[in-house]
């Protein structure tokens, strides 16, 4: 054997095979495994030595087929057309599900390329009463077959020398030479599996008994609504001790970098440009990592996925389907990473109209500023009852959310014209004990791509708009660019005076029109933005921003923050497309500019009209 | 005791023959059948691809709130599907009494 063969081998298999969890103890590689079929986002390549051969490790994403019906599956398949082209695929098949997974097995055996087949859930298999003959089923396919139980690490070794050696192209004739239907592909199948298992008994699993009660017409609605009310109290309670912690270590270190660093505008531009900005990201890490677990949870156990099927019915009525479960409630965490996981949404209407209405979830980035807003609007001492009115009000914002969200997918699903129809074919698959190392890693990974694909726009917006907001021309010196004294002379605060006049009809003053502009960041840059403009020294803290803001008055007296310009400020950052790392990712998922404009456009409008009536109700 | 056994052996092989081919959406939960063929439609491959082939065993298990999808053993492990899609399958529900 040659010392540097590198070998390029493509680990393929169905969703929910346990594929992720091999490719994890193969290369040791951090992965994602996950319940719901499907969620793989992208190939994942790992890499590990043996035997003198350096093997490159691809993941696909689980795949019923050669014939991709999401854009996840169309993923999983571009590897076998790429160059080079795989010197070996490594095929993962549920035991305790053999005929299914051996279909698109059957598919990738007529590509002429070594294959290797591995058997994983074993335990299920043995409890369903199936006996597999491997050393059968290598005769028959003329390739090297395993048992794995890929949670114990059973047998790895001996599959990555298999693999190494990879040299068995499989022999069985899967369908004729003619016929290369699906049905002929079952047959054959179904004739080699009669040669190589044996039913013994049939139990029931224990799934079928928890369904009973997870899909049942009304306990399995309270159950789902019980979940998530747990979750979002864990979100809210656990998440601010470690934003405190982000909050203080950044205030630290842009007190110590104003310190060390010389004067100049390049030290405002690290401390109020680039570190504000990162400070921005981090900070709503916490809370992102912490709902992204939950839905981890979720769907690694497999509830998910009865969720999406008690809840299909209802969202079918509203252009949406089951499968949008997952990306409008992860879209109260971030829709940037909610948008993401539309991908294996087959329907291309189902996933779009997902996709444009998922920003109308309350993200955590609203939360800052509704918190802001509603003790302004509420002293925290008026009850109804023995709940508080604030704790009511902020529940009615996420309400309000889902609600619009809800009705602009009805709209949606009016105006956009396709006419393929939607369907819903969906695996249930097994319940598992939560494999809680995936979960963690599922996590880690979701919230870096929020890091990532957030943190990049989030970071860029945040320094141009610093610029905007420091700098500005001044009126003598000809256009030359000046350091603004105050906000108030800046281009943002130009910009802000010159808005003033569209957002007056909904009770807004040029100051709130600079929160809007900075506010492309990221939402929750209204916050600083007030501080900035009250000039309030600590930029975090709501009270002194909040008395400031209460004791500005109109030239009559009249607070400008009334409950009806503070509710109207509440109803637009609730709907208003105010985020640009949304935009991007939208660009980047429907692959045209024409669905994030109209996103924009239909989102302003909403909260224009809404602030608007909000305004003339209360104002 | 003999006379009423055998009674009820002919109602069942009565039954058996005259099982005709039906929708699956007219299968009562708990009742197993075999596929008979799957009608053309936009996600007939889909469906073949899951497994849902003439001569595959298959039984509604279990109706979402408001009848709608319905969940299915096929073979060997639990598929949803909408009304829309289960329509399109025609089965031959199997006798009872030679079913599991």
């Amino acid at each position: 054997m040659s010392d540097n063969k590198e070998l390029k081998i493509v680990l393929a298999g169905n969703p929910n095979c346990g594929k992720s969890s091999l490719f994890n103890s193969l290369t040791g590689l951090k992965q994602k495994i996950t319940n719901v079929p499907g969620t793989t986002i992208e190939n994942k390549v790992g890499s590990f030595s043996v035997e003198g051969c350096k093997v490159q490790l691809i993941d696909t994403p689980g795949t019923y087929s050669f014939n991709p019906k999401s854009l996840d599956e169309k993923e999983a398949v571009k590897v076998f057309f790429d160059n080079p082209l795989p010197d070996a695929i490594l095929y993962v098949a549920d035991a305790a599900n053999l005929k299914r997974n051996l279909f698109y097995f059957s598919q990738l055996a007529q590509h002429d390329i070594p294959m290797v087949l591995v058997l994983t859930m074993l335990d299920i298999a043995d409890f369903k009463g199936f006996e597999i003959d491997v050393d059968r089923l290598e005769k028959e396919l003329g390739i090297r077959v395993f048992k794995i139980n890929a949670r114990e690490e059973e047998g790895i070794a001996q599959v990555k020398i298999a693999l190494a050696q990879s040299q068995f192209v499989p022999h069985y004739a899967f369908g004729s030479q003619e016929d290369h239907t699906h049905e002929s592909h079952f047959v054959s199948i179904n004739k080699l599996l009669n040669k190589t298992t044996t039913l013994k008994s049939k139990r029931e699993l224990v799934s079928n008994k928890i369904d009973v009660w997870a899909t049942h017409p009304i306990l399995g609605y309270l159950m789902f609504l019980a979940v998530l009310l747990v979750i979002f109290q864990s979100v809210f309670s656990l998440a601010s001790y470690p934003m405190d912690w982000i909050e203080n270590g950044f205030s630290l270190l842009s007190e110590w970098l104003t310190a060390v660093l010389p004067d100049g505008w390049l030290k405002k531009l690290i401390i109020n440009g680039l570190v504000a900005g990162i400070a921005g990201v981090v900070v709503f890490v916490p809370q992102i990592a912490i709902l992204f677990f939950f839905m981890g949870l979720l769907e690694d156990t497999g509830y998910m996925a009865r969720v999406s099927f008690i809840m299909d019915k209802m969202l079918r009525g509203l252009g949406l389907s089951g499968k949008s479960v997952v990306p409008l409630l992860s879209g109260a965490a971030c829709a940037i990473p909610a948008i993401m996981s539309t991908r294996n949404i087959e329907n291309w209407k189902d996933r779009l109209i997902t996709i444009m209405v998922t920003p109308l979830m309350s993200c955590s980035a609203r939360l800052p500023v509704y918190t802001l807003l509603i003790s302004m609007a509420i002293p925290s001492d008026r009850f109804i009852g023995i709940v508080s009115v604030q704790a009511l009000l902020m529940l009615g914002m996420y309400v309000l959310g889902t609600a619009a969200a809800l009705v602009a997918a009805v709209v949606f699903k009016w105006i956009i014209k396709h006419n393929v129809p939607s369907y819903f074919i969906m695996e249930l698959p097994v319940y598992h004990a939560p494999r809680w190392n995936n979960i963690w890693i599922n996590m880690w990974q979701k919230s870096r791509s929020f890091v990532a694909e957030a943190g990049k726009v989030i970071l860029i917006v945040s320094v141009v708009l610093w610029f905007l907001a420091s700098y500005g021309p001044k009126v003598n010196q000809s256009f030359s660019i000046q350091e603004a004294p105050q906000l108030v002379e800046s281009y943002a605060g130009l910009f802000g005076k010159a808005i003033e006049p569209a957002i007056k009809p909904i009770g807004f003053n040029w100051k709130i029109g600079i929160a809007l502009i900075t506010s492309f960041a990221a939402r929750e840059v209204f916050v600083g933005t007030m501080s900035t403009i009250y000039s309030v020294g600590d930029e975090e803290n709501f009270d002194q921003i909040r008395d400031k803001m209460r004791k500005d008055t109109l030239a009559n007296g009249k607070p400008v923050y009334s409950i009806g310009v503070v509710l109207s400020l509440m109803v637009f950052y609730a709907f208003a497309m105010q985020c640009m790392g949304t935009l991007a990712v939208v660009y980047k998922e429907t692959k045209s500019w024409k669905w994030p404009a109209i996103q924009f456009v239909y989102m302003t409008v909403l909260a224009y009209i809404g602030s608007w009536v909000t305004f003339n109700l209360f104002g | 005791m003999v006379e009423h056994c055998r009674y009820l052996y002919l109602i069942q092989i009565k039954i058996h023959l005259c099982s005709e081919q039906v929708k699956l959406t007219e299968l009562h939960i708990g009742q197993i059948a075999r596929i008979q063929s799957v009608a053309e439609s936009a996600f007939k491959e889909k469906l073949q691809e899951m497994g849902c082939i003439p001569g595959s065993l298959i039984k509604p298990i279990r109706k979402a709130p408001f009848g709608d999808p319905i969940a299915y053993e096929l073979e060997e492990y639990t598929l949803s599907m909408r009304k829309n899609e289960a329509e399109t399958i025609e089965i031959r529900p199997l006798d009872p009494l030679f079913s599991s």
